[in-house]
């Protein structure tokens, strides 16, 4: 499913035609694999193989035809187990209770866009916004939480192709969400902070003038 | 077997040698009826409803309180604007569970609900449970296991016969072989091939009774409407005799036992995972080290007793670095009179001080379980079984090696985690962090079993 969709986008944006608009409004959809990779450690003792899989939904303008701005929301949902580990030179050991793992972002972004490049049209851009999360683990019958906001930052590259008022892209980027966790639980073992990593998403929207 | 419930006098040993740490505080031995006053309720039904969760779906309600000043009417207005399907008010106030409609997240409802001026606060409706609770008929006089939170501990496990404990000691009242029996409440007991490293051959067999109360401590059959209970009586037991009948040993002897358990195989697999010593010595052995140390190699966790002298240090091997060592607290969880101490000593468990009753079950504290009359067996009768209460670093150490097995159960595969996890959730007794007299402190075992989540 992860993997389909990722190669989905990638194909649909190399097959439309590139159609920059200055002054377009345009709806975004994106969907794609999301890491925990700036806590490896512990991303790897709670979730294992597992990649998270978030879905987002957007609003852009795009001022010119190099600079677009836009706000963002995206939903971030992972599964994984407590663990154990007895310090952060030692294996950890996941031990069978359930434990999912949610975050809800909220991001205001901008994006520089290079012009065409063949049929697509590469770009940068960046976002900062603030992120929630929440922490729920069931352990043989009783509920245990835990859940905070931080501030969450992101840098990103992605092609573009527009046919009509269709846009399709692929992105690719790094999140940052210093300090968000480390307080306690396997994070503080391998003290490991970040909530965030690296990530890459299919992108669909909308536009019109 | 009678049910009846004896108090070992103490029998002291004199540690020239290597003996197990065995009671040592005499008491006026007493016998009354074990069922006396007992109400026994079957707690079967209640262990099959946890496993299977809750059939209401209580997770996904909502609790409300609603201001003084906003009426019914008022109310059902913002529990329908707030997404709620149907609302039930509570008989004793303006307290409302509210259900959420079809496909919508409570959490969202909950939030909604908090945003209203006429809410004075919404919650999601947490889930409780019945703690399992045995329904051995001596479970309420087990005093150790209500110190250690056992209910919510066997919630999360209960152990598997694919984790086994060895004991060694003075052997295990386990099968029905010459002049011994099996103890009446090892009925659903899973033991594995044992060994004697007196007489080389699989048969340990206890005739002393340290062996046998020790092995009840970590897996007496539990649930069965009879006796007292284990703490982790879904593991197997491994019996092996390395002490003979007076409780003595040498430390060739132990080291023989571990190498035995080191060694041991079924289906290719050693399913032992924890050893315990309930016993001890001043003697520092090489031998004994290099067996020890094989067995953690193996990944197999090693406990032993602090000793009962009051003294610093513990003993050997409770004091070599790789071995866990347990003392023992009484039901104040202050430490016990006798319980060893010093700078090896690492955790502790309730093990109890017959000269106190600090629950008021009229009895004194020492750890409840069954074995057979010490007496009768040295006239070389090993089938007058009891329940007895016995105090000591004898009966700490199994609760701790019980706790190992759990914890091994539950997927944690080294030694050296499955001691961090105990350490690190220990209740910190006395100096604040480890000191020389709690080590770490008293063990928790629901807290060890849980883990860690992301952050909390």
């Amino acid at each position: 499913m992860k993997l389909f969709i990722g190669v989905a986008c990638v194909a649909a944006s190399l097959a439309a035609p590139l159609r920059a608009g200055a002054g377009e409004i345009a709806l975004t959809f994106d969907a794609g694999l999301r890491t925990m990779s700036n806590s490896p450690e512990t991303e790897k003792a709670i979730f294992g193989q597992d990649n998270g899989i978030g879905y987002g939904l957007g609003l852009s303008y795009d001022r010119g035809s190099r600079w677009r701005f836009g706000v963002e929301g995206r939903r971030i949902k992972r599964e994984g187990e407590r663990a154990f580990a007895a310090d952060r030179t030692s294996e950890a050991f996941r031990l069978g209770h359930p434990l999912t793992l949610t975050l809800t972002e909220g991001l205001a972004s901008a994006a520089f866009r290079f012009g065409k490049l063949g049929p697509v049209s590469p770009y940068v851009g960046v976002g900062a916004g603030i992120v929630s999360w929440n922490e729920e683990s069931h352990i043989a019958g009783v509920v245990e939480s835990a859940s905070g906001t931080t501030g969450i930052f992101e840098a990103r590259v992605g092609i573009e192709r527009q046919q009509g008022p269709v846009r399709l892209g692929l992105e690719g980027g790094i999140t940052f969400a210093r300090n968000a966790i480390g307080g306690g639980g396997i994070s503080k073992v391998y003290e490991e902070t970040d909530l965030g990593g690296l990530f890459v998403v299919g992108k669909i929207g909308f536009s019109r003038k | 077997m009678s049910k009846r419930i004896l108090v070992i006098p103490g029998l002291i040993l004199l540690c020239s040698g290597l003996a197990l740490n065995g009671p040592t505080r005499p008491f006026p031995r007493s016998a009354v009826r074990a069922d006396d006053g007992v109400r026994v309720i079957d707690a079967s039904s209640l262990e099959l409803r946890a496993a299977q969760g809750p059939r209401t779906d209580y997770a996904s309600r909502v609790v409300v309180q609603f201001k003084d000043a906003v009426d019914d009417r008022a109310a059902e207005r913002c529990v329908g604007d707030a997404g709620g399907l149907r609302a039930t008010r509570s008989a004793f106030g303006r307290r409302y569970v509210v259900e959420p409609m079809t496909g919508m997240d409570p959490a969202g409802l909950t939030q909604r609900l908090r945003s209203m001026p006429e809410v004075e606060y919404a919650e999601p409706d947490g889930v409780v449970h019945a703690h399992f609770a045995p329904n051995d008929s001596l479970y309420s006089l087990q005093w150790h296991l209500k110190t250690i939170g056992a209910e919510r501990m066997w919630d999360i496990q209960k152990g598997d016969p694919s984790v086994a404990v060895a004991v060694l000691d003075t052997g295990v009242a386990y099968e029905d072989f010459g002049p011994f029996r099996k103890a009446p409440d090892f009925g659903g007991t899973v033991f594995l091939p044992g060994f004697n490293v007196f007489t080389h051959d699989t048969h340990a067999n206890d005739d002393n009774f340290h062996g046998t109360h020790v092995a009840s401590i970590i897996a007496e059959a539990t649930n069965n409407s009879s006796g007292a209970s284990g703490i982790a009586y879904q593991s197997a037991i491994m019996p092996v005799k390395v002490l003979d009948a007076d409780g003595f040993g040498s430390n060739s002897g132990i080291a023989e036992g571990v190498d035995y358990v080191v060694n041991f195989r079924q289906s290719g697999v050693n399913p032992v995972r924890v050893i315990n010593l309930s016993l001890g010595g001043s003697t520092r052995s090489q031998a004994l080290q290099s067996a020890i140390d094989r067995a953690v190699a193996a990944g197999i966790t090693v406990v032993a007793s602090a000793g009962n002298d009051n003294t610093s240090p513990v003993d050997f091997p409770a004091g070599f670095s790789n071995v866990i060592a347990v003392g023992s607290v009484d039901g104040r969880k202050v430490k016990a009179p006798y319980s060893s101490y010093g700078a090896d000593l690492d955790l502790m468990a309730p093990g109890g001080d017959l000269r106190r009753d600090d629950n008021g079950d009229g009895r004194p504290d020492g750890v409840l379980q069954q074995t057979f009359d010490p007496a009768s067996a040295a006239q070389g009768r090993y089938d007058n079984f009891a329940y007895y209460f016995v105090v000591g670093t004898s009966q700490a150490a199994p609760q701790v090696s019980a706790l190992a097995a759990l914890l091994a159960r539950q997927g944690i595969k080294d030694p050296r985690a499955i001691q961090a996890a105990m350490e690190k959730t220990a209740e910190d007794l006395g100096a604040s962090g480890r000191d020389d007299q709690f080590g770490w402190g008293l063990i928790r075992p629901a807290e060890a079993l849980k883990g860690l989540g992301l952050s909390k």
